[in-house]
């Protein structure tokens, strides 16, 4: 009921690679992490699932056989990333023709909420504040 | 019953048409749901009046509590008979008072129908959870109901009062409701009143549920919200007074009151409120000049004064209570439609500006003073009735009783004070104007003369009442001091009824007291309260979004990151500490289950880090894919040939649409500007997401002590006649999350193409160029697609004639692999890709006018059927006698041919092939065609 420690390495590899990228500005470079973070997924609920083993063909020598629970779900997991990663596509290429460049934009509404509590408190500090 | 709120359900969504085709006509339709149920329950009146009840139990979550169970009993009798008689005429009414000019009219009337529906389920729902469903129902729908008339501000601000108030004090509410089912072990309400449970906990939620009962019955302090929901149209403020909303308190207060009058500070809260409100409300009702605002402060302390009967929880009280909550129905409706109606004809609804209306309009006037009668308890109307046993419930009691005696007596007087004041403002006058004489439709001036007369019966027959409440009030303690009834003979209640008229009368005939009621001191309220909280929560949420919120993506997920780091790092340092320690059973994992594993790692997280230090994004989604073709390596040596398959296929197709989306990418890749700490920081936090992973996933499955199902799989897939048991599972055993799933993929897809086919893009001025764009500008007219161009640029010869050889091969191979799912590696996620590669690759190779040539009917098409065939196959098995998506496997000898196994999962596996063939293509026709055609780049082009 164990991995091998080379599998856990790299999706946590994986893991690591992706985070650093979808943390950053670029649209492009967040679709890229995206992909590497769900390849680092599919690995852990591949390996989480159990030991590697024969494949789950009938019939089974006395070895046994991986788990086939876990490869069915990650072979689902695997066709919905790929169409997510397209709609991550579609969301990024509708940015660019919006925007103009390749860059996350901050929300405005944040921003705006921002700017505006920064506003009050200059007035509470400021001598009329209380006119508020 | 639950048919019965089905037909208000579908009422409410029908009407609106209704309205539409046949404007307030229509409203006579809506009539039939509330009649209808009147009739019902008409019907069954005998049974229950002889003690018996109907129950019914429609699903039952068991454990989790919440069942949709009904039950009618006495009480829930006489609150279904008041919500629906009284709807019913209202709807009538209705036919009469809107026009059909108005434009949220058809909403309304839905609404309206909705809202009569959920009070009927509200008062006999059998389930605390369900109860607390329909009585928030009833805010949304009166919610909307008062917010909808033009869309005015002041609207808005009295709807969202009236939401908030009712809901946010509904929230402790839910939670007493929550602490009393755990405490008694079920959420059934007959069950908790047959054998209430004990305990502390048991006294802090009655007393949370009292708090939800008195604010949706608009006691003090928080009673404004009701006279600001005067905004709503007249029949909808009648119907929320009368018998629907508000009412939903006292009801709450009387259901559990057999049961649960002695916990807590249940009976104290409600009673001290109650007397307050009836206090608070009367004399805020004597100084109004608008008729409805009189009236809705009426309510507050007509309601207190219910809460107040029914939370006494004596005998006489609780038949006291019934009375009233019947007779303020029946004359609180016909004052709000006379009100309407006055207006209408009037033209306002001031006091001070009404003057000879009762000439003009005697029938009116004959009908508010019945109704009027029966407010003030002159006999021999219902109100009389009812106020009478109240005063003499409350006089036999103790010296505390003696003290709420003397508030209800004190109210009465002012409820006598200001009804005179409604019936002499409203009516009062010589004739000043000379309107003409303009007769009132008889359909109009019948529902509320209907109502009122209701109101005389219900007094001369007060036996009959009595029959109605006696079985509810038997429920509680005491004695019944002789029932319900018009003559009680000569007694001390007699006088006291008589001496509360007197001074009433008195108070608002007289003129110095009179002039005290429209100037005199206001008594506090909670405006001012809830303007200071409602802004106060505006101010706090404004800082603490300004200081947290700063709206950017890179700097919300770092937080995210670190937030799964602290929480699931902790406990897992803890555990794998104790793995070492040998205090768990761990297994010591092996360093790799074969050699190759080692280097195909390596492969995979260099080509990661690869993807990251490259500049050139072509080199980047290289990177990317030699990582993906490592980890379908990985996945072969683990045992798992079918997921493989599917990441190589994947992994192609993701390259080829990644390369054809590149094409629109602005040339200008963001250059990073991150400072180095920044960067560090980020660096870090990924690393440490890395190492948890890693260490969960060591620890998580050396510690694990269950074991595998893959035995009982083997098994059930050698029964089902197959070989490939993941694909099984995926067609078979577990088919419905597969049709999840590929719904999934159905709406990315719907996804993918709303985005990249959306007009009005609208490009900022001054976008910077795509590498297309800047090589048109560059080139001419000459760069200008051609429509036989490849989207990679235009047609080679060698790769055109290669794909003309491969592609009817691989759509052989994809036939091949989908039939041969069933018992060896493939199935149809993979051969569903494999066909969109082959169609992939003539679009790389011929450009766009071969994909379409090829391309065998509309990808959406493919998209939507294959959904469909996935769906139906499992509802076959429904029609087969066997569950949903339930398979098996057709074994049928054929002349000639011999004996064929047909399993009905290769349908289902059938219809995930055209899908995901769907999806491909419809990639294919968006992201590559569309995008290289451009309309854009059209509209330059024809300006150039």
């Amino acid at each position: 009921m164990t991995v091998s420690v080379v599998l856990a390495v790299v999706a946590g590899g994986l893991y690591a690679l992706g985070c650093y990228l979808i943390t950053q500005r670029s649209l492009l470079r967040i679709v890229f992490g995206f992909i590497l973070l769900s390849h680092g997924a599919n690995l852990a609920l591949l390996t989480a699932g159990g030991p590697s083993g024969e494949p789950p063909l009938l019939p089974v020598s006395a070895g046994g056989s991986a788990d086939p629970l876990p490869q069915a779900m990650t072979l689902t997991a695997i066709v919905i990333t790929f169409a997510m990663t397209m709609l991550l596509l579609a969301l990024a290429y509708r940015s660019w023709t919006v925007f103009g460049n390749d860059a996350v934009q901050d929300d405005p509404e944040d921003r705006r909420i921002h700017a505006e509590v920064e506003d009050h408190d200059d007035d509470q500090s400021g001598p009329d504040g209380d006119r508020r | 019953m639950v048919l019965l709120l089905a037909l208000h359900a579908g009422l409410a969504l029908v009407l609106p048409l209704l309205i539409r085709r046949w404007g307030p006509n229509a409203f006579l339709v809506a009539a039939t749901a509330p009649a209808i149920t009147c009739i019902w329950a008409l019907t069954h009146l005998p049974h229950i009046l002889s003690g018996g009840y109907l129950a019914a139990t429609y699903a039952d979550t068991g454990e989790l509590g919440i069942g949709v169970t009904f039950r009618i009993d006495a009480l829930a009798l006489l609150m279904v008979l008041l919500v629906t008689g009284v709807g019913s005429v209202i709807f009538v009414y209705c036919r009469w008072y809107f026009s059909a000019r108005q434009p949220a009219l058809p909403r309304v009337a839905g609404i309206l129908v909705a809202f009569a529906g959920a009070m009927v389920g509200l008062v006999i729902a059998d389930n605390l959870l369900l109860l607390y469903i329909f009585w928030e129902l009833t805010t949304v729908c009166s919610f909307l109901l008062i917010g909808q008339a033009d869309g005015r501000s002041e609207d808005r601000t009295s709807a969202a009062r009236a939401l908030l108030v009712t809901t946010g004090l509904g929230l402790p509410m839910l939670f007493g409701f929550v602490l009393l089912g755990e405490a008694g072990g079920t959420y059934r309400v007959s069950d908790l009143l047959a054998a209430p449970p004990d305990g502390a906990a048991v006294d802090v939620a009655v007393s949370l549920i009292a708090v939800g009962a008195l604010a949706k019955a608009a006691q003090i302090p928080v009673h404004s919200w009701l006279p600001m929901a005067m905004v709503a149209a007249t029949p909808v403020s009648a119907y929320l007074h009368a018998a629907a909303m508000v009412k939903a308190g006292p009801y709450l207060v009387a259901r559990l009151a057999p049961a649960f009058n002695d916990r807590g500070i249940w009976q104290p809260l409600l009673v001290s409120v109650g007397i307050a409100s009836m206090l608070v409300g009367a004399r805020l009702a004597w100084r109004m000049d608008d008729l409805k605002l009189l009236l809705a402060y009426g309510t507050v302390s007509q309601l207190g004064f219910l809460i107040v009967l029914f939370a006494s929880g004596t005998h006489a009280a609780g038949l006291a209570g019934g009375a009233m909550l019947l007779a303020h129905g029946l004359f609180k409706a016909p004052l709000f439609l006379v009100t309407g109606m006055l207006e209408q004809s009037e033209g306002t609804r001031r006091i001070g500006e009404l003057a000879g209306a009762g000439r003009r309009r005697p029938v009116l006037l004959v009908i508010a003073a019945a109704a009027t009668a029966s407010m003030v308890g002159l006999p021999p109307f219902l109100g009389y009735v009812g106020k009478e046993s109240a005063l003499s419930a409350l006089s036999h009691g103790g010296p505390l009783d003696l003290v709420v005696l003397a508030g209800v007596a004190i109210a009465s007087m002012l409820t006598v004070a200001y009804s005179l004041r409604f019936l002499l403002g409203a009516f009062g006058g010589p004739v000043t104007s000379d309107r003409p004489e303009e007769p009132v439709p008889w359909g109009f001036a019948l529902a509320p003369a209907l109502l009122a007369t209701a109101g005389l019966a219900g007094g001369l027959g007060a036996h009959a009442v009595d029959a109605l409440v006696a079985p509810y009030a038997r429920t509680l303690p005491g004695p019944s001091h002789g029932g319900l009834a018009l003559w009680h003979g000569l007694s001390p209640t007699l006088a006291l009824s008589a001496l509360v008229l007197t001074c009433g009368a008195g108070l608002q005939l007289w003129r110095r007291t009179a002039r005290f009621a429209e100037s005199g001191p206001v008594l506090p309220d909670a405006d001012t309260s809830y303007a200071r909280i409602t802004g106060a929560v505006r101010r706090v949420a404004a800082f603490v979004t300004g200081r947290t919120q700063v709206g950017s993506l890179p700097i919300y997920l770092r937080v995210i990151l670190a937030t799964v780091l602290a929480l699931a790092g902790v406990p897992l340092l803890v555990s794998s500490f104790r793995a070492v320690a040998g205090e768990e059973r761990f297994t010591a994992p092996p360093l790799a289950d074969h050699p190759i594993q080692v280097v195909l790692g390596v492969v995979v997280l260099a080509a990661g880090a690869g993807a990251i230090a490259v500049r050139g994004r072509l080199s980047a989604i290289i990177s990317l894919s030699v990582a993906g073709y490592g980890v379908g390596g990985l996945f072969i040596v683990h045992g798992a040939p079918d997921l493989a398959l599917v990441t190589f296929l994947v992994d192609t197709l993701t390259l080829i649409m990644l390369a054809l989306v590149l094409r629109r990418a602005p040339v200008n890749p963001t250059a990073s500007r991150r400072s180095p700490a920044v960067k560090a920081v980020t660096g870090g936090i990924s690393v440490a997401v890395g190492i948890l992973v890693t260490t969960l996933l060591l620890v998580g499955t050396g510690l694990r002590t269950g074991r595998s199902p893959t035995a009982e799989y083997l098994a059930a897939a050698k029964e089902a006649g197959g070989t490939n048991v993941v694909n099984l599972i995926l067609d078979d055993f577990r088919a419905l999350d597969t049709l999840g799933e590929i719904s999934v993929l159905f709406v990315a897809t719907i996804g993918v193409v709303s985005l990249v086919l959306a007009n009005g893009s609208g490009r900022a001025p001054g976008a910077v160029r795509t590498p297309a764009e800047a090589a048109e500008t560059t080139a001419g007219s000459e760069g200008a697609p051609e429509p036989t161009d490849t989207p990679f640029g235009p047609r080679t010869l060698f790769l055109a004639v290669t794909e003309g050889v491969l592609t009817p091969a691989v759509l052989v191979f994809s036939g091949y692999l989908l039939f041969a799912g069933h018992h060896d590696a493939g199935g149809g996620f993979a051969a569903g890709l494999v066909a969109g590669i082959a169609f992939a690759l003539r679009y790389v190779a011929g450009g766009a006018r071969e994909l379409v040539s090829a391309a065998p009917t509309g990808a959406s098409r493919l998209l939507g059927a294959g959904l469909l065939l996935a769906t139906l196959t499992g509802i076959g098995g429904l029609f087969a006698g066997a569950n949903l998506l339930q398979h098996r496997l057709l074994r049928v000898d054929v002349p000639l041919i011999g004996h064929i196994e047909f399993p009905t999962s290769l349908l289902f596996g059938i219809g995930v092939y055209i899908l995901v063939l769907g999806l491909v293509l419809t990639l294919l026709k968006t992201l590559g065609v569309r995008l290289g055609s451009d309309p854009s780049d059209a509209n330059e082009a024809e300006a150039r």
